[in-house]
């Protein structure tokens, strides 16, 4: 093997690869890349894989002799990263791969690659297409809202259902649900659901950029393919049914909040320095014309902020949240002034941006604590 | 949650009451002080030792021993039918001498309390000192004597108590914590029951010196949960919270049976029982619970306890019963009987004054003990 490449553009590549090599050590060879280099095509493919989710990236390169090798995914990310901007070398050289840059040069332990997982590829020509900014979107509106803590794999990922005329991507981790749909048609004729890896799902997020290209996905029953840009990704599905979350959203609030979203996280931030560090309780003290925040602590003391630039319509309201869930959501949400939709001080809560655009829209329900 | 920096500024106190119903007995009837006193059960009964006194350990006696068993190894003891009221007395005399100096107070038992008087109410420096005042005002106001031990974290305080027993005082200095800690027999850590011992053992862990050899990886998948506990504490390294710790108490209900049995529907008709009366009670109280644990004793007194604890908040009977029914299940073994037969439920709540985050209810529906088996570890007693 043998390849000239710039640095710049070997590690904009690898860098969001080195995220998907397993951290454990169950399997070493696994903590290698694949780098396969192909002369015709003037082409290089670096493969990295945890088994449950591939990622393959095929970079442009000057290849001088074809090749195939398994190196160290940690040190080859660290060599590119610590070499000056310039043309690099890379070739194997007996037993390694030898990285040349200007006057530095390595010689890298090479692996034995033949054990390395074959990753299929699939034919693109029958894939969906969606819109790659979108799904960036979706996912960066949910993925928080993800279960961390149970055993009940479903909760672990994203319930993502695709409608002929629009697709919905929803998480829970029942103490907050958080959903968004983007309203296209996509060409599906029958509504599907599948339930993503959150991996894979914030691997994709790293790569889509916001311009217009396009993800491409191809969904069969137990897995997934989505081709962007360079990037192929080969993925798990969950398998199970995700809950039926919606039974969970109630219809019937009574009382409606429209505050100004960088307002409202504001004063959160500035009170919450005196919140309890175990259940990270605030409490909201809602009337007519005031939102009255407030937070104490038996080890810090207290601390209160009046928003007075609110429309509250609806019965005084007193309220209590762990605060860092209610950040979390405010903190994806997008428009100026966001709206609260409560009912009782122990039911579930739904946050609402208001302005939305024409093609997509969010919700978020968020569970208070059990007394103010 | 919190972080907490490893701390070893802490001042931390434990406190242990000596031989305690005995201590009472004796202290309320003198015909039957310096002599081997044995509260629990008859010895013609299928009863069990609660507690000794120290004369009677020197036979060999100790708690959960059958009643039975304790009489061969000392004819001459002395068995009385615990009297509950008179210890419970004598116990909030004693808690209210802590509260005098802390109100970081963690009562882990009837006899048993931690301290954390970091910060107290004199301002006092020595943490030594207060153990000693402590141990001085409860023998002048309940006439029973107590063993304390000094450290900055729990299970060194722990520790500490536990080696000048009856009626002493250890002090284990941050600097002298590792040196107690490598030469401390495996057995000796408070929680390693004689199984964890076994398997220890078994790896040529004979004390901690040993087990600091052991890396985290191998002890998390050698003994789970417990071996990564282990793993912190060897090393000094214990940051429970002194009143905040998750096993605030349990509530429990046990039976020794008449005779060992092996009919699985009375186990369960059994198990029923207990899970109402449990169930009653912590919804009394309005407490909701998120661990149960089920205790058996076999015919030949082997003893198990399994534990299950639930991602959701337990406060029905029926949730206890279910819980409890496949524990036991699991545990169940073909042709051996079983002797003794509890539950207690434990991580308690209080629902009406503690703050916590509300779920979901279809989160908590969903299919909530499916998992079950697979999250159930043991803890051998």
């Amino acid at each position: 093997m043998k390849i000239k490449i710039m640095k710049d553009e070997l590690l904009s590549y690898i860098q969001p690869l080195i995220t998907v090599v397993p951290s454990k050590n169950v399997m070493p060879l696994l903590t290698n890349f694949l780098i396969v280099a192909k002369e015709e095509e003037s082409i290089i493919d670096i493969t990295t894989t945890d088994l449950s989710m591939s990622v393959s990236v095929e970079i442009s390169a000057n290849v001088l002799e074809s090749g195939t090798v398994a190196v160290s995914a940690k040190n080859f990310t660290e060599i590119i990263n610590s070499l000056p901007d310039k043309e690099i070398d890379i070739f194997t050289d007996n037993e390694f791969l030898r990285i040349e840059c200007l006057k530095s040069n390595f010689n890298l332990i090479v692996s034995d690659h033949s054990q390395f997982p074959l990753i299929p590829k699939l034919d693109l020509t029958n894939s969906n297409v969606f819109p790659a900014a979108q799904i960036k979107k979706m996912i960066s509106l949910v993925e928080f809202a993800v279960a961390t803590d149970t055993k009940r794999a479903v909760f672990n990922g994203v319930s993502w259902t695709i409608n002929p005329d629009k697709q919905i991507m929803a998480a829970t981790d029942g103490k907050k649900i958080a959903e968004a749909t983007f309203i296209h048609e996509n060409g599906i004729e029958e509504t599907k659901s599948y339930i993503l890896a959150t991996k894979t799902l914030s691997f994709l997020i790293k790569i889509i950029s916001d311009d217009d290209d396009q993800l491409d996905a191809i969904l069969e029953d137990k897995r997934v393919m989505f081709h962007y840009k360079n990037y192929t990704i080969f993925s798990h599905l969950l398998t199970g049914v995700y809950p039926d979350y919606n039974r969970a959203i109630p219809i019937d609030h009574d009382k409606t909040l429209v505050i100004n979203r960088a307002e409202l996280i504001n004063a959160v931030k500035r009170v919450s320095l005196m919140a309890s560090y175990e259940i990270f309780s605030m409490r909201f003290e809602i009337s007519k014309d005031t939102l009255k925040i407030f937070t104490k602590s038996r080890e810090q003391g207290e601390a209160k902020e009046d928003i007075t630039n609110i429309t509250y319509e609806g019965d005084d309201l007193i309220i209590a949240f762990n605060y860092k869930y209610l950040l979390q959501v405010l903190n994806v949400m997008y428009s100026e002034e966001v709206i609260f939709k409560f009912k009782k001080s122990k039911t579930p809560v739904l946050l609402f941006n208001k302005t939305e655009s024409e093609n997509f829209n969010s919700r978020f329900l968020l569970m208070p604590l059990n007394k103010a | 949650m919190k972080e907490i920096v490893y701390d070893k500024t802490r001042k931390i106190i434990h406190i242990d009451m000596d031989a305690f119903f005995a201590a009472v007995e004796q202290r309320d009837f003198p015909e039957l002080r310096g002599k081997p006193v044995v509260i629990g059960g008859k010895p013609n009964s299928r009863g069990v030792v609660s507690t000794c006194s120290y004369e009677a350990r020197k036979y060999g006696i100790h708690s959960a021993m059958p009643s039975a068993f304790a009489y061969r190894l000392c004819p001459s003891a002395i068995f009385v039918r615990p009297r509950f009221e008179a210890y419970k007395q004598a116990s909030e005399e004693v808690m209210k001498i802590f509260y005098e100096y802390t109100d970081k107070v963690e009562q882990v038992s009837i006899d048993e309390a931690y301290l954390d008087v970091t910060e107290n109410k004199f301002n006092m420096k020595s943490a030594s000192i207060i153990a000693e005042e402590i141990r001085k005002k409860i023998k002048e106001r309940t006439g029973l004597t107590a063993s304390a031990g000094v450290s900055y974290n729990k299970f060194l305080a722990k520790i500490g108590s536990e080696m000048n027993k009856p009626d002493g005082l250890t002090i284990i200095r941050p600097r002298d914590a590792k040196d107690v800690l490598e030469n401390l027999p495996i057995r000796k850590f408070h929680g390693i029951g004689k199984k964890t011992e076994e398997k220890m053992k078994a790896i040529n862990v004979f004390f901690g010196r040993d087990l600091k050899k052991i890396s985290m990886n191998e002890m998390i998948e050698r003994f789970g949960k417990v071996g990564y506990f282990y793993y912190n504490i060897v090393r000094g390294k214990d940051e429970r919270i002194v009143g905040k710790s998750g096993k605030r108490h349990s509530i429990a209900s046990e039976s020794t049976f008449a005779e060992d049995i092996d009919d699985v529907d009375y186990m369960l008709r059994y198990l029923r029982r207990i899970a109402t009366k449990l169930g009653d009670n912590i919804q009394k109280r309005k407490l909701i619970a998120k661990t149960v644990s089920i205790k058996i004793k076999y015919g030949d007194f082997k003893q198990i306890t399994r534990s299950y604890t639930s991602p959701f908040p337990i406060n029905s009977e029926k949730d206890i019963y279910d819980i409890s029914k496949k524990l036991l299940i699991n545990s169940l073994e073909k042709d051996r009987k079983i002797r003794l037969l509890g539950i207690s439920i434990s991580n308690i709540i209080n629902k009406e004054k503690e703050v916590y985050q509300l779920i979901l209810p279809f989160y908590e529906e969903w299919n909530p003990y499916k998992n079950m088996l697979e999250e159930t570890y043991f803890i051998d007693n």
